[in-house]
């Protein structure tokens, strides 16, 4: 453990005095600094993963992201009161002018989770990097945190899983949601639901770094007015939205 | 004659008794470990209505336990004589009421057998790990309470011990409402109210178990209770009724006041087919009105309207808490404010929730649990109150 | 291995669930690589599989797989 802090140490001076000559505002010390991080490396809190999803990208009909994200994490896609949802199409109607809006609804990785609050035995845990998650190890099944949060996004896994993914381990009795599919983010890939977003033309799923300023995200979460479910919470959600 | 034919056979009507209760016990152990066997699946939770009939059970039996020590806590802490001649019996209940509820929670769990974690790993921040620790207090508190009642050595012990259980019985019934109390979002829930609400009915339901409990050891033993103290306890029983009901009151009405409130109240209480049903007709009538009717009219009172009035206001309390506990995760989570949701999720609709045989049967359980710790430790601890012949203060 | 493997994953699965490191050598998805049989890629499936077969001998509960995959990875993705 503290091995690892001190070659990251070193490597995060190495790399501050390669840069800092180089750079020319201090946020390009920070973008360099926040991808490096290589497999076999602590995530550090120099990155928070993020999203923005343009409600209004977001096709009528079309659940894509949904249809990527059980065949990534090896959901069955069944849309029981007792099956998981990681991610949801949500359709909304606004009661005032009666526009209709459609957005993905998952996870929302909030900087101030209920759920790590309310766990008895801290099986629900935010990473460094921003990413909520249930370690299944510690996961008793009270289901407190389903009753915490605040945006439905938990679904408890009440029967016998068989043929469970190698990278997205899942089963009977415990907690699980979104993990942000840090298996592949950690590897440098984008998400699974912002990928077939992307494939799909609609480009409504939009992933990154917030903490890295020059990053197509946190560019963009500048430029346009950009929203947070249930804002009014105070809860600072990692996954924000534009156009509803 | 028939008085003689029960002192007669009384040792096999007690293992009759406790046959009875290890058959429920083992019935709610069998629920559970089918319950463990094919995962939750099995009984009417979902996703949506995360807890269900188990927690009903288990909610009701520790705040009684809770509420049971009052009577103890009138003895030791304000040191009225009748109460403590009770206050062994009170808190033999506690602890058998206290276990059973948490056997019920705990055998209700995804992982029932990584229970053990919760006392490995222990986040400090979480409502529920402090009520594992108010918990576990509790059980040695009234242990060592218990034994400064029993044992005459300890007796001088037993007044700082009476006020130390006094207090945590009080943190803990708020602790039991805050798990409530502190869920941010949900419109039924995240209310300051909750912890004095939960004290106000504990008081309730913990004298009601008592008032049933205590006629049962008084018939059993053919004795008859002194009608004055009778008479100060059902008085009791009748102002703790009242107290529950103000608080249920002030809690609905705070919700109906704030316009962002009103569709769930509109839902609780009279739109939202079952929940409306059970929370007038289960508590408010039958569960608080006609328990005072039957304590209060003049003509009643006597010890039969008692423990009627007893069982009822148990029977509305298992009724006030589906509504509370089911009723309001039942009702959509407010998620998106101003706009109508609909999902594959169940977004923006009513959660349906029936609740099936096995975790019915853990319910029971648990209630199996606490009658079988109770009936053999009245039997074999001297729990049967004691009233001096002239103690009429 | 035989006596200390538990405690190896244990570490290795906390530094792996809690800060993301990934790749080292004492991963589950790891062992499994080697250790699943040339026949039909798993590590489970009768007392002749790797972890089952001393797991029964041991008479020991394996928790491991009730959630994670017990098959290789490269051929379990390629038969999907």
């Amino acid at each position: 453990m503290s091995g690892t802090n001190l070659d990251r140490r070193g490597f995060l001076t190495k790399s501050s005095v390669a840069f800092a000559g180089l750079s020319i505002a201090p946020g390009m010390i920070l973008f360099d600094l926040a991808q490096a991080h290589p497999l076999g490396d602590a995530v550090s809190s120099k990155v928070r993963w993020g999203m923005l999803i343009d409600s209004s990208k977001c096709e009528s009909g079309c659940t894509d992201c949904v249809t990527a994200c059980n065949t990534e994490n090896g959901l069955s896609g069944g849309v029981k009161a007792t099956d998981s949802q990681w991610i949801r199409k949500v359709e909304l109607k606004d009661l005032r002018t009666g526009r209709t809006t459609f957005l993905p609804m998952l996870c929302q990785h909030c900087e101030q989770p209920p759920c790590v609050d309310v766990c008895p035995t801290a099986a629900s845990f935010k990473r460094a990097d921003g990413i909520v998650l249930v370690d299944k190890h510690l996961c008793i099944g009270c289901r407190y945190c389903m009753m915490a949060c605040p945006y439905k996004a938990r679904s408890f896994v009440h029967e016998n899983l068989t043929d469970q993914k190698t990278d997205v381990p899942r089963g009977k009795g415990t907690v699980e949601s979104c993990t942000l599919c840090v298996h592949r983010v950690d590897k440098g890939q984008n998400t699974a639901c912002a990928d077939a977003c992307s494939k799909a033309g609609h480009n409504a799923i939009l992933f990154g770094n917030l903490n890295d300023p020059e990053s197509e995200i946190a560019k963009r979460i500048r430029a346009v007015a950009t929203t947070q479910i249930r804002a009014d919470l105070g809860l600072n959600p990692g996954i924000q939205y534009e156009g509803i | 004659m028939l008085a003689k034919s029960f002192a007669r056979y009384e040792t096999r009507y007690f293992y009759a008794l406790v046959a009875l209760g290890g058959l429920i016990v083992a019935m709610g152990l069998m629920a559970m470990h089918y319950m463990e066997e094919h995962g939750h699946i099995v009984t009417g939770m979902n996703n949506q209505i995360v807890w269900g009939m188990p927690h009903v059970f288990a909610i009701f039996m520790i705040v009684a336990a809770s509420g049971v020590l009052n009577v103890a806590s009138i003895g030791s802490v304000f040191s009225k004589a009748p109460y403590k001649a009770r206050a062994p019996l009170a808190g033999l209940l506690a602890i058998a009421l206290l276990a059973g509820g948490l056997t019920v929670l705990m055998l209700d769990l995804g992982r029932p057998d990584r229970i053990i974690v919760a006392a490995t790993h222990f986040n400090p921040t979480s409502v529920f790990a402090w009520n594992i620790v108010l918990y576990s207090g509790m059980f040695t508190l009234v242990g060592l309470y218990l034994w400064t009642m029993l044992e005459k050595r300890m007796n001088p012990w037993s007044a700082p011990l009476g006020f130390a259980v006094f207090a945590w019985r009080i943190i803990l019934t708020s602790g039991t409402g805050m798990i409530f109390a502190f869920l941010v979002a949900r419109q039924a829930y995240g209310s300051a109210l909750l912890p004095p609400l939960f004290i106000a009915l504990s008081f309730a339901w913990g004298l009601a178990v008592f008032h049933v409990v205590q006629s049962a050891m008084y018939a059993w033993n053919s004795q008859t209770q002194d009608p004055a103290i009778l008479k100060r306890m059902k008085n009791l029983l009748g102002v703790f009724v009242i107290g529950s009901l103000y608080f249920v009151a002030a809690y609905h009405m705070t919700n109906l006041y704030f316009a962002k409130q009103t569709a769930f109240e509109h839902f609780i209480l009279s739109s939202g087919g079952i929940y409306p049903v059970l929370f007038w007709a289960g508590y408010v009538v039958l569960g608080s009105l006609l328990p005072l009717l039957l304590i209060f009219l003049p003509g009643l009172g006597q010890i039969k309207c008692v423990v009627a009035a007893s069982l009822l206001v148990i029977l509305g309390s298992f009724a006030l808490l589906y509504v509370f506990i089911i009723g309001g995760q039942a009702f959509p989570l407010s998620i998106f404010p101003g706009f109508a949701a609909s999902s594959s999720f169940g977004d923006g609709q009513i959660g349906s929730y029936i609740p099936s045989c096995p975790e019915i049967l853990l319910g029971f359980g648990g209630l199996g649990v606490a009658f079988l710790i109770t009936i053999v430790s009245v039997r074999v601890l001297d729990s049967l109150p004691h009233d001096l012949p002239s103690s009429k203060n | 291995m035989r006596k200390v493997h538990m405690n190896l994953l244990k570490h290795q699965r906390d530094e792996t669930v809690h800060e993301g490191i990934r790749g080292k050598k004492y991963s589950l998805a790891g062992c499994v690589d080697c250790h699943a049989s040339v026949k039909d890629n798993n590590v489970l499936g009768s007392n002749e599989h790797f972890c089952q077969g001393c797991h029964v001998y041991a008479a020991v509960k394996l928790d491991c797989f009730e959630c994670h995959s017990s098959k290789r990875k490269v051929t379990a993705e390629v038969s999907k």
